[in-house]
């Protein structure tokens, strides 16, 4: 008998603005109880929502790089239900027509890592968060949240396992954080799960809801474990029930963190009716379609595409490629070095090494210290090329990541190590490299020509290795820049 | 600015009951309403004054913020002295169902004032301010402008800001000004016109209401102008109504107008659309009043419980038919056979009214099917009550800008009213055919006030 487990989640991340959603009022959760609020989340009477441009900005973001459709009209609604929490008594959310339908999240890199599709991703407010007063009959509420801004993303239900579920989870935050749409930290309840689970009917015994066995959701799932836990538990009370000849009834259940095992809440049948209704003091959220193209062209190179660059254009290992890949300033901070004329490989190593332990010690992230790109570069290839030690350049950057020496003096004294063994090479010589390496690579000079100017580094690192490291990268990068912007290179001589 | 204060100071406004809460906001600049003053109904904000649109459910309640609407005015010269009764929630067309209890009609004891903005009403025609807002959701600044024998604007959804204006049917409601004469209204719907940042619907979009259109000159000729009438509209009127309308077409046509008739929507299922999207969008809007927060709260032992209890003991039996009626048509498979029908003969309203404007250029229509009804006459009767708005909605529902002018005496120290309809947005055109036939009715207005003896003037 078949017995396989269809998952689908709805993911609420927080969109890291800083406000909220519909009132100009700072979020901020950590200012203690109730400090931030304003009329439209504490629903006054005679206060409107008007939403802000830059959650709009951020959602449609990670809609395009998710490779979904981007309405160019959406529509707001209101989802009633009595809660105290909730001071309208009604959500502003998006419901018939959602901000953007389909997409997908790209495979992983690891086996069994595949594709999720998306149905939508629609945009509402969060609610404010209710605690029970222990030892009372007393509830407390801090509105604080209340308002806060949301991206909800379904997936459709192609999800088998409670591991396929958590990866696509770890997956979505990295990929959520790369695109700086939010900083996704479940333990702030910034990144937030639901999951329907099923089981299949038996092959060719499709009942009456199409070929899906009855649906149970589990709500407010807040940790990666949980919802692994939960979904292990739910797909093996499903099974057992159906081995026993019992019907799987529609309910949503709830996650008993301390008993380990999912708690019925309430049938479908007495599902609160949201009676949605348009919501009339919102206007439709209109998208000028050119201004969706130019976001889209705008995003930043994807997790992928990254990886795949550190991979194969810079010869990078795979623990190099998942460390620098993993953030995108991280990234982007080392392909400045690299694209400055640091080796890639030696650069990528003091990055996992000395820049990392460096940063460690202090309690932070490599990338919020790493110098200045040319900095960088003239501290690799002093390293490199041996006239600095280890040591003297770890000494000399923790001074000036201290504050003991100031960024110029740093960079002064990286250079001149690097200048001191630099070979001397005559302009004449480097042209010729330069020549070589263009006249080898036509393709990437045309992509290079038509704006994927990114490629810089990878001329100047084809340079060196023609150069078996003899030319200076400084000076290489300045030349491939004079020839690469001039229209008629490789030079006729 | 005294007169004013001792008029509603008084004993005849202590009498008609019309006033809700008295407090003062000097004006925060000069500017076209320099010297006048005025009162807002009870269901638009000022900071730090009570605002409780007439409800219990709001004893109490104070707004942190002021309406955009009433800031403007305020920059503009005009001096704030309190604000009115109403009809709770502005749901009602007599001002009978207030917290506060029912307003009384100064000039013809024992008929209602209309509603729901009958006290801005009552204020105007007693002169006491120069002029006072209202809101106007189905007709509840014209209706009550008509029953007090003054003008009621109303303007295009859009055009002045809601923000601060509690919220009963946010896809209707709109700030509206009740005056004595055409040019101060043009002047202080001009005052508060304009885009909001706080309100996301307030219409980005010129206002081309001429301030000093109205400054009280002679206004020119109707020539070549084409005023469009319904004769089924007519005919649902009382017979002295149907006259008193004929007679101010007769009057256009004499000084060169056109008087063209048109179809205009059916009005039974306008009003019917009218009444089941009101209701719609109230349900949601109160949903907030549940004692959790702000106003009053009746405690309980749980959550449910309090919020039953308040809801029972402060929102009032018309508030709570409407949540009622509200609720039920928004209800998982009643919506489509209630409140989307009513959005789609709305959608097919605007259309016909559109039709309409393409041969005419203004509208006119009786304001109400008869003058003030008996006090009282209608409380049981919802659908009786509501019928005095049967003209008054269809305009609402199309969001277009509506005015209530009073024409020739009816006879009981009272007068006529008639109302003039324009297209979206074009407030220009409706306040100058208003000045046009003002004009022709000199001696219209209110009958200046007579205090009684016992009041300080």
């Amino acid at each position: 008998m078949n017995t396989r487990a269809r998952i689908g989640l709805e993911v609420h991340v927080q969109l890291g603005t800083g406000r909220k959603l519909f009132a100009p009022c700072a979020l901020d959760l950590e200012a203690g109880p109730n400090a931030r609020t304003d009329p439209v989340s504490l629903g006054l009477p005679g206060s409107l929502p008007v939403l802000d441009g830059e959650a709009v900005v951020r959602a449609v973001r990670l809609a395009l790089s998710l490779s979904a459709r981007v309405a160019t009209r959406s529509l707001f609604a209101r989802k009633h239900y009595f809660y105290p929490d909730s001071p309208r008594n009604y959500q502003i959310t998006q419901y018939d027509h959602p901000l953007a339908i389909g997409g997908e999240l790209p495979p992983g890199e690891n086996p069994g890592e595949s594709a999720v599709r998306l149905q939508r991703l629609h945009l509402e407010e969060d609610a404010g968060r209710s605690r029970h007063l222990p030892g009372t009959s007393h509830t407390a509420i801090d509105l604080g949240r209340a308002g806060a801004p949301l991206v909800e993303l379904v997936t459709e239900p192609v999800l088998h396992t409670p591991e396929q579920a958590g990866s696509f989870l770890r997956r979505l935050r990295h990929w959520v954080r790369w695109y700086g749409i939010s900083t996704a930290d479940m333990e702030k309840g910034e990144m937030r799960c639901d999951a329907n689970v099923s089981i299949d009917p038996p092959d060719g015994e499709a009942d009456a809801r199409g070929s899906r066995g009855a649906r149970v959701e589990i709500k407010n799932l807040n940790s990666f474990r949980h919802v692994v836990d939960a979904l292990a538990y739910e797909i093996r009370r499903q099974q057992t029930c159906l081995a026993r000849g019992e019907p799987v009834r529609e309910e949503t259940r709830g996650w008993d963190t301390r008993a380990r095992h999912t708690v019925f809440q309430r049938s479908k049948e007495d599902e609160a009716d949201y009676r949605y209704l348009r919501e009339p003091d919102l206007p439709p959220l209109l998208l000028d379609p050119a201004w969706i193209e130019a976001e889209a062209s705008r995003l930043p190179i994807s997790p992928r595409a990254a990886r795949r660059r550190l991979r194969e254009e810079f010869g990078l290992d795979e623990e190099s490629v998942a460390f620098l890949g993993q953030r995108r300033a991280r990234y982007e901070r080392f392909l400045s070095a690299v694209e400055a004329g640091a080796p890639a490989r030696r650069c990528a190593q003091w990055w996992r090494g000395d820049l990392a332990r460096s940063a460690r010690v202090r309690g932070r992230a490599p990338e919020e210290i790493a110098p200045a790109p040319t900095a960088m570069a003239a501290l690799v290839r002093a390293l490199e090329e041996g006239s600095l030690t280890r040591d003297a350049a770890r000494a000399l950057f923790e001074e000036m990541v201290d504050g003991v020496l100031d960024a110029r003096s740093f960079e002064a004294r990286m250079a001149a190590g690097a200048r001191e063994s630099a070979p001397q090479t005559g302009a004449e010589s480097v042209d010729a490299w330069i020549d070589a390496v263009l006249r080898a690579h036509p393709e990437q000079v045309e992509a290079y020509r038509r704006g994927k100017t990114g490629l810089l580094g990878f001329f100047v690192h084809a340079v060196r290795e023609a150069s078996r490291g003899k030319a200076d990268p400084r000076e290489v990068s300045i030349r491939l820049r004079t020839r690469l912007d001039a229209p008629d290179s490789p030079r006729r001589t | 600015m005294v007169a004013a204060r001792a008029a509603l100071d008084g004993q005849q406004a202590r009498r008609s009951n019309a006033l809700r809460h008295r407090f003062e906001r000097p004006p925060s600049g000069t500017g076209p309403l320099d010297g006048t003053t005025f009162l807002v109904k009870a269901n638009i904000a000022v900071a730090g004054a009570p605002l409780d649109a007439a409800s219990a459910v709001l004893e109490g309640y104070h707004s942190p913020f002021t309406a955009t609407a009433v800031t403007r005015l305020l920059r503009a010269g005009a001096f704030l002295l309190g604000s009115t009764n109403m009809d709770e929630f502005g749901m009602g067309s007599s001002s009978e169902w207030s917290v506060q209890g029912p307003v009384e009609h100064p000039r013809a004891p024992g008929r209602v004032v209309g509603g729901s903005s009958g006290g801005s009403a009552v204020a105007v025609a007693e002169g006491w301010v120069d002029f006072a807002l209202g809101s106007d959701t189905g007709g509840s600044v014209r209706q009550p402008a008509a029953f007090c024998s003054i003008v009621g604007l109303r303007p295009s959804w859009g055009r002045v800001s809601r923000r601060g204006l509690v919220a009963y049917a946010s896809s209707l409601d709109t700030i509206g000004v009740l005056a004595a004469r055409v040019d101060l209204t043009g002047r202080v719907l001009a005052c508060m016109a304009g885009p909001d940042p706080l309100d996301a619907t307030c219409a980005d979009r010129p206002v081309e209401v001429d301030p000093a259109g109205g400054s009280g000159e002679t206004p020119v000729g109707v020539g070549g102008w084409r005023f469009g009438y319904d004769p089924a509209w007519l005919a649902a009127a009382r017979p002295a109504v149907r006259t008193a309308t004929e007679d101010s077409l007769r009057r256009l046509r004499a000084v060169g107008a056109r008087c063209v008739p048109v179809h205009l929507p059916a009005l039974r299922p306008l009003h019917a659309a009218y009444a089941v999207i009101a209701a719609a969008e109230a349900a949601s809007n109160l949903a907030r009043y549940d004692g959790s927060l702000y106003g009053r709260r009746v405690d309980g032992p749980d959550y449910e419980t309090m919020v039953t209890r308040t809801r029972q003991a402060g929102l009032g039996p018309e508030v709570r038919t409407r949540l009622l009626l509200g609720t039920y048509v928004l209800t998982r498979g009643r919506s489509r056979r209630w409140y989307e029908r009513a959005l789609g003969v709305r959608a097919r309203a605007r259309k016909a009214f559109a039709r309409a404007f393409a041969r005419c250029d203004v509208l006119l229509t009786p304001t109400t099917p008869e003058g003030a009804f008996g006090r009282g006459e209608r409380r049981d009767d919802p659908v009786a009550l509501a019928s005095s708005d049967c003209f008054t909605v269809g305009p609402s529902l199309a969001g277009l800008p509506a005015i209530a002018l009073p024409t020739g005496e009816s006879g009981d120290g009272l007068r006529h009213s008639v109302q003039l309809v324009a297209p979206p947005f074009a407030e220009s055109t409706l306040l100058a055919a208003a000045l046009r036939l003002e004009a022709l009715y000199p001696a219209a207005g209110p009958p200046r006030p007579t205090r009684s003896s016992g009041d300080a003037v």
